[in-house]
């Protein structure tokens, strides 16, 4: 049976397969990649495959952004725990983005495209592979396992989730060891979430090129979302010239990449020095140097962005993390004040807070029973859901009753 | 009360003794027991010593030496003979010796997969830590944080097809350390894969040892299965390779009585019998009188409470915890403790449906009440080994209802002892269920030209790898295809249908429109169309509208006393023959059909009675079913000798008074000359033949209307009722051999379609009954019953010989009235040249 009459007897059979004519190449007019990119071949043992390969100078700028890290990686090595990474390690650093043919995930989806950058001495050399069909995946995987020779850490754009569990499903279904296993992780696109969310509509790597680096790309380039399909139709018909764009695109995902760690690592290493005029900034990295354990930073970060123009959700959420940082630390005198100004705007935990803090530490029943009441009054004239009415109500009337208690004794 | 003196008891009542119609009594049987075979790790028979066990069954020492041996093993014993044993035992031996081996343990269902970990666990736990074995869960409800660790450290896994299939192997590179070192896959209750869902299984386990095999692993495969006709032909179809049947049961047996209870008739012209839940539930509520603990299986949810009902006003004397119901919509903790107070005997008795499954363990009962045959003799069979686990005399009861496989069955107790006549049937190569693996399989791992997919030979893969390239899914080079679409293709295919095309069923709700379940596009013509009643989970639905461009159907809830029976039209439009045989009286064929059905309407028919109470046209677009069939075609010779010995003309129609007038006034309309052939009266006495038959008719005035009533010459007239006869006979037969098959298939009436036709092209113009696979491209089941042709007829006519009706009911050919006349007579008689 070949595959005409398999098709006639699926379809009669109600099988919906496509109809549409695929494209074919063309006979005459050919455009194979290396006739339009000025890359060349890469020979592997698994066979050749493409590779464009540039380098950038020492002092390019990216944007507003300098490409070469000169503050320390500190903070970002404690953030992806991997605090043996150092400046020192910068040559063995390598920037990571693949296209691939699509987000179904899974084994699957290739990764047809893979660039990769790498400070060496005074330049920043970028090479980006492309399989001209997926036969030629082993020498792909080849060559960048020879590219990423020796590696101390990768730095990616969502890689943890994305890119490098897809290199792993690659590596693994040629049969070859992945270059990544006990390899240290940047994600910045943790980071950015970390340091940005607050302050952008979202963290993707568009937006925080044009909000924090301050570029903005050429026409050469292709919105992400058609690259699989622009990647489907080269494949059947062989003509590489819209390949130009998906090269454009990756290499200014990479150097982006460089940029925002270059401003990263600048930022969390002088935080007051950079942004001191933006709020929303501080009080981001604020809850960053929390979570990294620098309270003391922390406090001071807090401090300041309360002091300045916080929108008014953010304000009281920070000044909530920055009471809950002194409880914390058992600096009730410094927390006190916060809660009190939180109580004046109704914010209920403050209350609670307040209470807790004379019931048990000074154990002034009087004065803890009357910010109960307070809390009270403050709950009747806010306009809550029912249940969570009901389970303030009860957690107070609870407290109280036990305060009437002690306090009878 | 002892069992024994409960059954004197009955014996001598009149109300039960003559409604017995089978009395079977399995007589009591020794265990036989083998010492531990030297190779089982002596920390196993430590382990087993500990809980007073010292030697095994002969069936699970078996299957340690068969897979010893490297065989594949599929088991075949008992309720309750230790089979669980059969397959923890060999794997746990090989664990123990070599820590980094695999064993991946597959159930049919979620619940039984909790029961089995607690089972393994419970065992596994009392090994010293030094020796610990892992084991887990890993399907749709595992938490998305535990995967990664199960996934690494898991010894064994236990998960279920369907997330084999979506969830583990298109994302085998995660899997890689398990596949490097997979050494057992178990797959449990294996008969519960047949049809469709068995044609995905069969097709998924290629995927599996595909991938094993890309990491370097051949696993061996250990089976169970209920009892079934081919456990052998089943296991080999399933895993493509040569496995080796343990059927010899070692376990013991206390003495077991099965009584099959038929509710007696109340009218015998219209086959009508009492209810077989009222009956059934007489007959507990005396079980549970007599003090023991019963459990009694209802099939729809409904049943379960009017039986809960009945059986708590009977017994007013016993508090309501001890009466309990047992169903889905009972929540998890409700039914654990109704499980745990059956273990303990507080709980007297549970009115369960199949939703108390095997696996959950509720201890030994004695006595279980079947009301209704729960569709296989497998299932009847499982649910009767709830009584009588341990040994002791038991006591299970299956109460039919008034259908024909269970009238059928009323007379045939030996399917329940001895062999099964049940075959599981699946159809790995049915070409659209094949395409959608193929490319899940392509999605996994790129395929070349020289590869093969299970038994499927690389010309025949290559034909769905270009048509798969050529629609853009694969790409093709150097010999080798590749994945390329941005697709997942195993999210879009449930195992459980053969065309990944459904209609969504709506059902608006206060909170917006909710999707209830989902039916196939081609089931969803006679399913779901306008005014169906649709029933889901015991709750009925009335159809709204089913549009099928956009693949939904509306549907409200409602609370009727009727549900709908579609009416449609088949012809069979194109059809080519690959077998055929001479068989006695008959030729049977089998080929491939182009089967076009339409609806056009349904009747509404009244629960319990179903007695018709109405009707409706339905306006649908014809469906075009490829698929394939078998049909037999009667030989001339049969019809010929009927005819000569149908005394037709001789039966003494009582016509009206005014039949002399009538008649008058139709040879005058017909020119006193035969309609067929133009003979006049000059030379013979004209016959006025009623066109549909008198007795089809409930009133003498609308079978006499003028319309109805045709002038034939003798000749003519003759050949007119026989052909009547004739096809009323071929209706009757067909009626049968619908409600049969399921019997021998394992499948249900949905999964086959019946065709006939007197004058059929498939049969060289004569008459014909087709049979074919209701599922397009088929899964085997037509197929089958070709080759058990013989068998089939045979049963077809004894179901008809034994019905005590006068001339067909819903138990045998069909009721009067339905398909031409009953025709029971002349269906009984057409048997009996066949066979």
């Amino acid at each position: 049976m070949d595959w005409e009459t398999l098709s006639e007897k699926l379809r009669s059979m109600g099988m919906v397969l496509a109809k549409d004519e695929l494209p074919r190449p063309h006979k005459k007019q050919k455009h194979p990649i290396e006739t339009l990119i000025p890359g060349e071949f890469i020979e592997t043992i698994h066979g050749q495959v493409f590779c464009l390969t540039q380098s950038y100078p020492i002092d390019y700028a990216h944007g507003s952004t300098n490409i070469f890290p000169h503050s320390p990686f500190t903070h970002l090595a404690c953030y992806a725990k991997a605090p043996h990474i150092t400046l020192a390690n910068l040559q063995n650093i390598v920037f990571l983005d693949t296209e691939t043919t699509g987000l179904a995930g899974g084994t699957g989806t290739l990764a047809f495209m893979v660039g990769a950058g790498r400070f060496q001495g005074d330049t920043f050399v970028l090479s980006q592979f492309f399989m001209r069909h997926p036969g030629e995946e082993a020498a792909l995987l080849a060559a960048l396992d020879c590219f990423l020779t020796p590696l101390d850490a990768v730095v990616t754009y969502n890689g943890k989730s994305y890119d490098i569990p897809l290199l792993n499903t690659r590596y693994t279904i040629q049969g070859f060891a992945t270059p990544f296993t006990d390899i240290a992780h940047f994600d910045l696109l943790m980071i950015a979430r970390r340091l940005w969310r607050d302050k952008l509509p979202d963290c993707s790597l568009g937006t925080i090129e044009t909000e924090i680096l301050g570029l903005s790309r050429t026409d050469a380039e292709v919105p992400g979302y058609l690259i699989p399909e622009m990647y489907l139709q080269y494949l059947r018909t062989q003509d590489a010239r819209p390949m130009g764009g998906i090269f454009y695109h990756n290499a200014v995902d990479i150097l982006s990449l460089a940029a925002l760690l270059t401003h990263a690592t600048d930022l969390l290493a002088a935080p007051f020095e950079k942004q001191s005029d933006d709020a929303v900034n501080l009080a981001s990295m604020g809850k960053l140097f929390e979570f990294l354990g620098d309270e003391k930073l922390a406090a001071a970060l807090y401090e300041h962005s309360i002091q300045q123009d916080l929108p008014d959700g953010l304000y009281w959420k920070t000044l909530k993390r920055f009471a809950y940082l002194y409880k914390r630390q058992k600096d009730y005198p410094s927390a006190l004040p916060l809660w009190e100004k939180a109580a004046q705007a109704d914010k209920l935990y403050a209350f609670e807070e307040l209470a807790m803090y004379y019931e048990h530490k000074t154990k002034d029943y009087p004065q803890a029973i009357q910010w109960v009441n307070a809390a009270f009054a403050s709950l009747e004239k806010l306009n809550l859901f029912k249940y969570e009415y009901q389970d303030w109500s009860d957690r107070l009337s609870h407290r109280l009753q036990r305060l009437t208690r002690k306090n009878q004794f | 009360m002892d069992i024994k003196s409960l059954l004197s008891h009955w014996r001598s009542d009149p109300a039960i003794a003559p409604n017995v119609v089978s009395w079977q009594v399995q007589p009591q049987r020794n265990a036989v027991y083998e010492p531990f075979p030297p190779y089982l790790d002596q920390r196993l028979q430590d382990l087993l010593a500990q809980e007073g066990i010292s030697s095994l069954y002969s069936h699970q020492v078996r299957a340690l030496s068969e897979l010893n041996d490297q065989h594949h093993i599929a088991i075949v014993t008992a309720t309750a003979s230790g089979k669980t044993l059969c397959y923890n035992l060999p794997v746990l031996n090989v664990l123990l010796n070599q820590p980094q081996a695999r064993a991946l343990y597959l159930f049919p269902t979620k619940a039984l997969t909790q029961d089995q970990l607690a089972n393994l666990r419970q065992l596994t736990d009392r090994l010293d830590q030094d020796h610990s074995i892992t084991s887990h869960i890993y399907d749709g409800d595992t938490p998305t944080h535990a995967r990664q660790l199960i996934r690494k450290q898991s010894q064994i896994i236990m998960t279920n097809p369907d997330m084999l299939h979506t969830g583990i192997l298109p994302h085998h590179t995660a899997w890689k350390d398990f596949f490097n070192t997979l050494s057992f896959v178990i797959i449990d209750e294996m008969h519960m894969y047949r049809g469709v869902f068995g044609s995905h299984v069969a097709n998924v386990i290629r995927r599996l040892k595909r991938i094993a095999r890309f990491y370097g692993a051949q696993p061996q495969f250990i089976l169970t299965s209920a009892t079934i006709a081919n456990p052998q032909e089943l296991a080999e179809k399933l895993i493509e390779e040569p496995v080796t049947l343990i059927d010899q049961d070692g376990a013991p047996q206390g003495q077991r009585h099965f009584l099959i209870y038929n509710p007696p008739l109340v009218d015998q012209k219209l086959g009508l019998r009492k209810s077989s839940l009222l009956e059934g539930a007489l007959l507990a509520s005396e079980t549970i009188r007599s003090g023991f603990q019963t459990i009694v299986f209802g099939r729809t949810r409904r049943s379960i409470e009017l039986i809960l009902t009945y059986l708590r006003d009977r017994h007013p004397d016993l508090p309501a915890g001890t009466l309990r119901g047992y169903r889905s919509g009972y929540l998890r903790d409700e039914r654990r403790n109704i499980e745990e107070g059956l273990r303990k005997g507080i709980v007297r008795a549970v009115v369960a449906t199949s939703a108390l499954e095997l696996g959950i363990d509720i201890g030994d009962l004695e006595a279980a009440v079947i009301i209704g045959y729960p569709g296989s003799i497998a299932a009847t069979r499982q649910e009767a080994g709830r009584a009588g686990r341990k040994g002791n005399t038991s006591l299970a009861i299956l109460v039919t209802a008034a259908n024909a496989m269970d009238q059928y069955l009323a007379h045939h107790p030996e399917f329940f002892f001895e062999r099964s006549p049940e075959q599981a049937l699946l159809e790995a190569d049915n070409l659209l269920i094949l395409l959608q693996h193929i490319r899940c399989a392509a999605f996994e791992l790129p395929f070349a030209v020289d590869h093969s997919f299970g038994k499927i030979k690389p010309t025949k893969l290559q034909a769905f790898l270009e048509l798969l390239s050529n629609s853009g899914e694969l790409f093709k080079q150097d010999d080798r295809y590749y994945w390329i679409a941005d697709q997942y293709p195993a999210a879009d295919i449930s195992l459980r249908s053969a065309s990944p095309d459904n209609i969504s069923l709506l059902v608006e709700t206060s909170n917006g429109l909710k999707t209830v379940g989902q039916v196939d596009r081609l089931s969803s013509y006679w399913m779901v169309h306008p005014d169906a009643i649709y029933i889901h989970e015991g709750q009925p639905y009335l159809v709204e509208d089913l549009d099928l461009e956009a693949g939904v159907a509306h549907m409200r809830q409602v609370a009727l006393d009727y549900y709908t029976h579609p009416r449609s039209e088949t012809t069979i439009a194109d059809y080519s023959c690959t077998k055929e045989t001479q068989a006695k009286g008959c030729k049977k064929f089998f080929g491939e059909l182009t089967v076009v059905n339409q609806v056009i309407g349904y009747q509404k028919i009244r629960w319990f009675t179903r007695e018709h109470i109405g009707s409706g046209e339905v306006h649908l677009p014809p469906t075009r079913l490829d698929t394939v069939g078998y049909w037999l075609a009667i030989d001339e010779a049969v019809i010929t000798q009927l005819r000569s010995e149908m005394l037709w003309n001789s039966d003494p129609n009582d016509y009206e008074q005014d039949w002399s007038n009538i008649r008058q006034k139709v040879l005058k309309r017909d020119d006193h000359r035969c309609k067929v052939c133009g003979a006049s009266s000059a030379n013979q006495t004209l016959h006025v033949h009623h066109i549909q038959p008198l007795r089809s008719f409930s009133n003498l005035a609308a079978a006499n209307k003028l319309q109805n009533l045709i002038t034939l010459c003798p000749t003519c007239h003759q050949l007119a009722e026989q052909n009547i006869r004739i096809r009323s006979g071929l209706a009757g037969f067909a009626y049968v051999l619908g409600n049969l098959t399921p019997l021998l298939l394992m499948s249900t009436r949905e999964d086959i379609g019946i065709h006939t036709d007197p004058q059929s092209p498939l049969g060289n113009g004569q008459p014909t009954i087709v049979i074919y696979d209701n599922i397009p491209g088929g899964i085997g089941l037509s197929e089958r019953i070709y080759d058990q042709h013989e068998l089939l007829l045979r049963q077809v006519f004894e179901t008809i010989s034994t019905c005590p009706c006068l001339d067909g009911c819903p138990s045998c050919v069909g009721p009067i009235g339905e398909d031409g006349y009953g025709g029971k007579k002349e269906a009984q008689a057409l048997l009996a040249a066949l066979i």
